[in-house]
């Protein structure tokens, strides 16, 4: 479903914010990235949605070249952000409404669409009609999978969604991942957050633009977590609340 | 093969545009119901509907003011002109006199109106402007007054701006444009409702402000109403308009092409005083640098200086040749000389006085073409001002631009050209200076009457030819907006989800 084949991009000082990445996700299957801001993981989430041109490498979504066809790869992946990228003076309810008509799911305003996927999610539903910018960054962050559950996308793309959240609704995000692998997704995420890394099948360590380490889920539960990023990863921030 | 690609892309273009346009629609409904909750937007609209009534309260005043002056001397004209005694063509008879009507248009857009005289005298030696309209403030030329059009073109200018910005630049400082361009839609799309959605709130911010002076206004002055008038104001909304999706247009490229939203507010801004304050101001100043024109007054003082020195030294030479024309008392204007004298004279002073005419008709051409290439430069420099741009087509749309002082002066001028031929180059009493410095004079034909002059009428251009009058800022304005909203969208994809963005 997500292939990236030898993905790179060089900044204008001439630095590699991406070196030779190679990933693959099939459907029903999670990867998570985990690696600071600065090792190129918003880099790759960009070039991932066709924001960011690639210097070489192709990256192909359900077959869709994101380079060539952008808008027709984006129809093909629910992307979930940070609370900030909703609209704060809308409320949680109108920015599902919002976002999914926008990506042309045109039953979005049929009754009971919105609310269960905002249900899926996990959104108490007293935050449903509450503007997004009286509501905590989790419940914000929440209501991107809701959109993402509402869109049925065969891709789902996650990046840092646990940034400033609680553990309960980390808890809520992890059961959602859960479920949309179920469903058969293709789920690539990044995070700087070690634990909610931990409900996806393979992880990775992304430093400096590449991929130095790469384990499965079941591999990584032998050992800590935090004692594989250091062993592997070199230096890796902890505080999930650091991007 | 070609058929079947043809047909293919026929099939395949309303596939795309279609859900294409339908998320047009969605942006534009989400931008306005953003833009109407914006405090803000709101603040700047009311603040420009509340300087709209005021700008129609100080225009209304100030053309009371000249109106109330027109009517005065229209009434000392009238006067004047019941008088019994005829015209001598020898010098400027009040009588002539046209008195300049003040445009009702400057009650919303003042353009040159202040500057332009009061009334013009015509006089033998050519036309003799008279002082300049009185006025609540001084200088209009490059609209320094706060009108309807000023206040377009600063205020909500500035609102048009900024709005553009915050579309681009702030949505991006507030994360918001990252999660807009993860979604499935062409940037052009979201750029293109973006843009509506701006120009529906500035449109809207636009009729609230000109109503509200126009509709000020009218209740004063019911002549506003007229259809040639509110046909002109139509005119001027279409201008108006244009200029501010232009600033729209600009404040977006400006918010694409700069990564923070300080530094695109600070350029922004500094674009905005260039094209609402600089930029017109400028125009002026390079004009009058590259092709400086003495002042009306001046070129009038210099005609009559030498006007009169060859009016005494006609005089002299012709009263020197006939000193039988001595004394007798000076101006005995019963006298008639022997009839081969009186040719004689005649002959001479007609020779004398269609040289001098040719002299005082080349001063007065240097000044008019002068003026002429003055106008046209300030035409072509406004160009590179979409602020000065607007000027121009409002005043021109007002009647209180520069072709309606154009138009004045030309009719004053033709005027003149017929007082020459009936009145001042075939003067009904010669005057001469025979020796001994004494004058002598005759009747040369009985004097003609005010009543027996053409009066003047001066051609108040329809809405028509107002909108012909200012169809070249209009045009440049729509080729302004075309290439402005063109680059919008171009540069558009350029507020890329950069990196900064997905760090939120």
């Amino acid at each position: 479903m997500i292939e990236i084949r030898r993905l790179s991009k060089r900044n204008r000082d001439g630095t590699l914010a991406l070196d030779d990445i190679s990933i693959s996700v099939r459907a029903g299957e999670s990867h998570c990235l985990v690696g600071s801001a600065e090792s190129g993981r918003p880099t790759l989430i960009g070039v991932c949605l066709s924001a960011i041109r690639p210097t070489s490498g192709e990256v192909l979504i359900a077959g869709v070249d994101v380079v060539r066809r952008p808008v027709q790869a984006r129809r093909l992946v629910a992307f979930a952000g940070s609370h900030a990228s909703l609209y704060g003076s809308l409320t949680i309810r109108q920015n599902v409404e919002f976002f999914t008509r926008l990506a042309g799911v045109h039953n979005a305003a049929a009754p009971g669409v919105v609310e269960n996927g905002l249900r899926w999610a996990g959104v108490p539903e007293r935050h449903f009609d509450v503007t997004l910018r009286n509501v905590g960054s989790g419940t914000a962050v929440l209501a991107w999978f809701a959109i993402a559950s509402v869109r049925d996308t065969p891709v789902v793309i996650l990046a840092d969604p646990t940034r400033g959240v609680s553990p309960r609704t980390r808890l809520a995000m992890q059961d959602c991942v859960a479920d949309l692998r179920a469903q058969g997704k293709a789920i690539l995420a990044t995070t700087t957050d070690l634990a909610f890394a931990s409900a996806f099948d393979r992880i990775g360590v992304f430093h400096a633009g590449r991929i130095v380490a790469e384990r499965s889920s079941a591999e990584v539960m032998n050992q800590s977590l935090a004692q594989f990023a250091l062993e592997l990863g070199g230096q890796l921030p902890l505080d999930p609340n650091h991007s | 093969m070609g058929n079947s690609r043809l047909t293919r892309t026929t099939v395949e273009l309303p596939v795309i545009l279609l859900p294409q346009m339908k998320r047009v629609w969605l942006i534009l409904l989400h931008e306005l119901a953003s833009q109407a909750a914006n405090t803000w937007i709101r603040v700047a609209t009311a603040g420009a509907v509340l300087l709209a009534l005021l700008v129609a309260r100080t225009g209304s005043e100030d053309y009371r003011i000249r109106y109330d002056q027109f009517v005065q001397l229209s009434e000392q004209l009238d006067a004047t002109r019941t008088r019994k005694s005829g015209l001598s063509g020898l010098g400027l008879d009040v009588g002539l006199r046209v008195l300049h009507a003040p445009a009702i248009g400057s009650t919303l857009v003042r353009g040159l109106e202040s500057s332009m005289p009061i009334y013009w005298d015509f006089s033998p030696s050519g036309v003799v402007s008279g002082p300049t309209t009185p006025s609540l403030a001084q200088d209009s030329e490059v609209g320094s007054v706060l009108d309807l059009e000023s206040l377009v073109r600063t205020v909500l200018g500035l609102l048009a701006l900024v709005l553009g910005l915050h579309m681009v630049a702030g949505e991006r400082a507030a994360g918001t444009l990252s999660g807009l361009l993860s979604q499935p839609v062409h940037r052009a799309a979201i750029a293109i409702g973006k843009i509506l959605a701006g120009a529906l709130t500035l449109g809207a911010a636009l009729v609230l402000s000109s109503f509200a002076a126009v509709g000020s206004v009218a209740i004063q002055f019911p002549e506003v109403r007229t259809s040639n008038n509110v046909q002109a104001l139509l005119g001027f909304g279409v201008a108006a308009f244009l200029y501010l999706v232009v600033l729209l247009a600009l404040g977006m490229i400006i918010g694409a092409l700069t990564r923070a939203y300080s530094t695109a507010l600070i350029l922004g801004i500094s674009i905005w005083v260039y094209v609402a304050f600089v930029g017109p101001q400028l125009v002026v100043f390079a004009v009058r640098t590259v092709a400086p024109v003495a002042s009306a007054h001046q070129q009038e003082l210099e005609r009559q200086k030498v006007f009169d020195a060859r009016l005494r030294n006609a005089q002299v030479s012709i009263g020197q040749r006939f000193p039988e024309l001595g004394g007798r008392e000076a101006l005995a204007l019963d006298y008639v000389p022997k009839s081969n004298v009186r040719e004689e004279i005649e002959r001479l002073w007609k020779s004398e006085a269609l040289e001098t005419r040719r002299i005082v008709e080349a001063i007065d051409e240097r000044l008019v073409q002068g003026r002429l290439r003055q106008a046209r430069l300030m035409r072509w420099f406004a160009l590179a001002s979409p602020g000065s741009v607007l000027l121009n087509a409002a005043t021109n749309l007002a009647d209180t631009g520069r072709p309606t002082l154009e138009r004045w002066e030309r009719d004053v001028r033709d005027q003149q050209r017929t007082l020459n031929k009936l009145l001042f180059d075939d003067p009904p009493r010669l005057i001469l200076l025979v020796p001994g410095g004494s004058l002598s004079g005759f009747n040369r034909r009985p004097l003609p009457t005010l009543k027996t002059i053409r009066p003047f009428e001066m051609r108040v251009p329809d809405s028509l030819r107002r909108v012909r009058d200012s169809a070249t800022e209009l045009i440049v304005l729509v080729v302004y907006l075309l290439f402005g909203v063109g680059s919008a969208v171009a540069t558009f994809p350029h507020a890329e989800l950069a990196e900064e963005a997905l760090r939120h």
